[in-house]
Formats: C-alpha cells, structure tokens, sequence
C-alpha cells in the first residue's frame, strides 16, 4: 500500500511537470507569432530620437520645383553615429540610419520659417535584409506619425529606383555639409 | 668643524631654495601672463565642433525682409548639451552655448540650396564672467575663419540690446523644433 501511494504521488508530479511544460510552450509560441505580427521581419523601425542626431545638410523646395508636389517645403537631412562614417568614408556600415524630416513652410514679410511635418523619410542599411535594395531599406512616415507608413511595399520602386543612381556613393544623394 | 661644516651646508641650501622658488615665481608669472595674452579674459572662444551639436531650429531671410541685408539667406541654430538642458527647463546653465549659422542661398530650377558660410554666430553663458549682459557673451566669426571677430564692444552691446526683449526666456529667442 505504501509503495502504491508513492507511485500515485510520481505519477501526479510527472502530469504537473507536463502541464507546466505545455503552458510553457504555449507562452512561446504565441509570444513570437505576436512579435511577427507586429514587426514584419524587414520593417523599416521608427528612427526613434533623430532629432537629436547629427545635421547633415538642409534644402528648400519651392513651387517652381517638379519636386513641389511630393517634397515641397523645407527638408534637413539627419544621420545617426554609423550614417556618419558612412559620410566620411563613402562606405554605409549596417546599423546606419539617415533621416529627411520635410516640413511645410510658412512665410511672413520676406522671411520663411518651419511649420508642421509632412512627412519623414528613413534609410535603415542591413546588408543582409534588404539585399535587394543596394543594402538599404527605405520608408516614409506620415506627418508625425511613428506608425502610419507611407512607403511599405512600394519602396523598392518607389525610393530605391531613384536612389540606385547613386550606387557610386552607397545610394546615397546628400554629403555631410561642413 | 662638524658644526661649522654644517651651518655651510645650511647656508647653501637655502640659497638654493631661493633660487627654486624665483625660478617657479618667474614661471608662473609668464605662464600667466601669456595666458593673459593668448585669451583675453572676457572673449568667447569659437564653438569647435559645433556641426555635430543638435540642430535646434532653421529659417530663410529673403531680398523681401528688412534685415536681408545684415541676416539674408539660410540660418540654422545649434546648441550644445547644456543649451539642450536650456531649451527644456528654460533656464540655461553656465556652459551653455549657442550658434547662429548664416549661410548663403544657391538657387536652381525652384530648389534653395545651401551656399557658403557668411558667419558664424556665437551666445555663451557665464553668468560671473557676462554679469552686465544677462550672463551671456556674444561673438560673431567671418565665414568659415575660427579668428577673425566681428563685433566690437559697441555691437556686442546691440546684440544684448535686442535679445533684451526675451529677458523671459533667458535672452533667447529660439525654440527647438520637435
């Protein structure tokens, strides 16, 4: 009798450790489908902090511009640490990210000044992931929105189509104004 | 003779003390006076590296605008870490810096585009050392020169005389731009 009610007392262990396991297993896995949901694998991130970044250089696009339409206004050109050897030795290193901030513009008595946001656009170099595009992924994020993408599947025609016409300086058209 | 042998000895080096301690005099005496020379107590000294600080803010000044002729063409704004601090608390600590950053305009088929350095502008706090100016020195340098100064003792007081009317925000007129 006691050795019976030892191997109940096993048998009920070995059926906790199965059901903890499981549990386990399940967290898993609805865990990683969750973070594929939210962060398709070749998803160009929000540059988060770019306003702190480095200033590359700045340009105004007026209404005589073809350009008006799409970029009109002003645009500064950011870069993070890696962006920034990348302008310095021609070569992007991945992790390089470089941001166009372009903003609408108000004018008042001869003097033109920054208004709201119309839109980023983002570089994000991984050699690996977006081999297909020189290296670079592209994206546009709506006015200051960190979530509502512009760009997405079109991005290979839309941004890396004009950008390949740089391919001697890494696709990329700015240079670092001293 | 031990005593006398002894005395000498002592005579000997006191002297050589003496000669130690003018020498060190006379030393510090030069050193300081070509720092003196070198510096000139209340300058304020050009803002190197100022082109990796944060950009804080840009505006164009055109042909239509009063002050085209003194502030025309593109002008960015720039600030070290401590200004950063400045901006948010609204107070600026010593050690502030701020730059103002002219540029000329090249213009082609509707696109203003960045030309060369006009000058560069310079506030830095220290509230001891700029006491009669709300704690802030101003400086402006030639083109891309880190020497050549610009302003007299007249015109520096022009300066504060007009960042007077921001007595509220510390002196300065810019906001950064998010």
């Amino acid at each position: 009798m006691e050795i019976h009610g030892n191997d109940r007392r096993l048998i009920s262990l070995v059926r906790c450790r199965r059901v903890i396991f499981l549990a386990l297993a399940a967290t898993c896995i609805m865990t990683w489908s969750l973070s594929l949901w939210a962060k398709p694998e070749n998803a160009v991130p929000y540059p988060e902090g770019y306003r702190l970044w480095a200033h590359v250089m700045s340009a105004l696009v007026g209404p005589q511009s073809p350009a008006f339409e799409s970029s009109g206004g002003i645009h500064h050109i950011y870069a993070n640490e890696k962006a920034m050897e990348g302008y310095r030795i021609g070569r992007f290193p991945d992790g390089s990210v470089i941001v166009a901030d372009f903003l609408e513009t108000r004018e008042n008595a001869g003097v033109t000044t920054e208004g709201p946001r119309r839109r980023i656009d983002v570089m994000v170099k991984n050699s690996k992931r977006y081999a297909e595009t020189g290296g670079w992924g592209f994206e546009s994020f709506r006015g200051d929105s960190q979530t509502d993408r512009m760009a997405s599947a079109e991005a290979a025609t839309k941004c890396f189509a004009c950008h390949a016409k740089q391919k001697e300086r890494d696709s990329v058209f700015s240079a670092f104004r001293k | 003779m031990p005593i006398y042998e002894n005395t000498k000895w002592r005579v000997s080096s006191v002297k050589r003390r003496r000669v130690i301690f003018l020498a060190l005099a006379a030393t510090c005496i030069m050193t300081w006076s070509l720092f003196l020379w070198a510096k000139p107590n209340d300058a304020v000294p050009y803002p190197a590296g100022y082109r990796l600080w944060t950009h804080v803010k840009t505006a164009l000044i055109g042909p239509q605008s009063p002050a085209f002729e003194s502030f025309g063409g593109i002008h960015h704004i720039y600030a070290n870490e401590k200004a950063m601090e400045g901006y948010r608390t609204g107070r600026f600590p010593d050690g502030s810096v701020l730059v103002f950053e002219l540029l000329e305009t090249r213009e082609s088929g509707g696109v203003t585009t960045e030309g060369a350095r006009r000058r560069v502008g310079v506030m830095v706090k220290e509230s001891k050392r700029y006491s009669e100016t709300g704690g802030w020195g101003f400086e402006s340098f030639q083109g891309d020169s880190q020497t050549e100064r610009r302003l007299t003792a007249e015109t520096r007081i022009a300066c504060f005389n007009c960042h007077a009317q921001q007595k509220d925000r510390d002196f300065v007129f810019s906001e950064f731009r998010k």
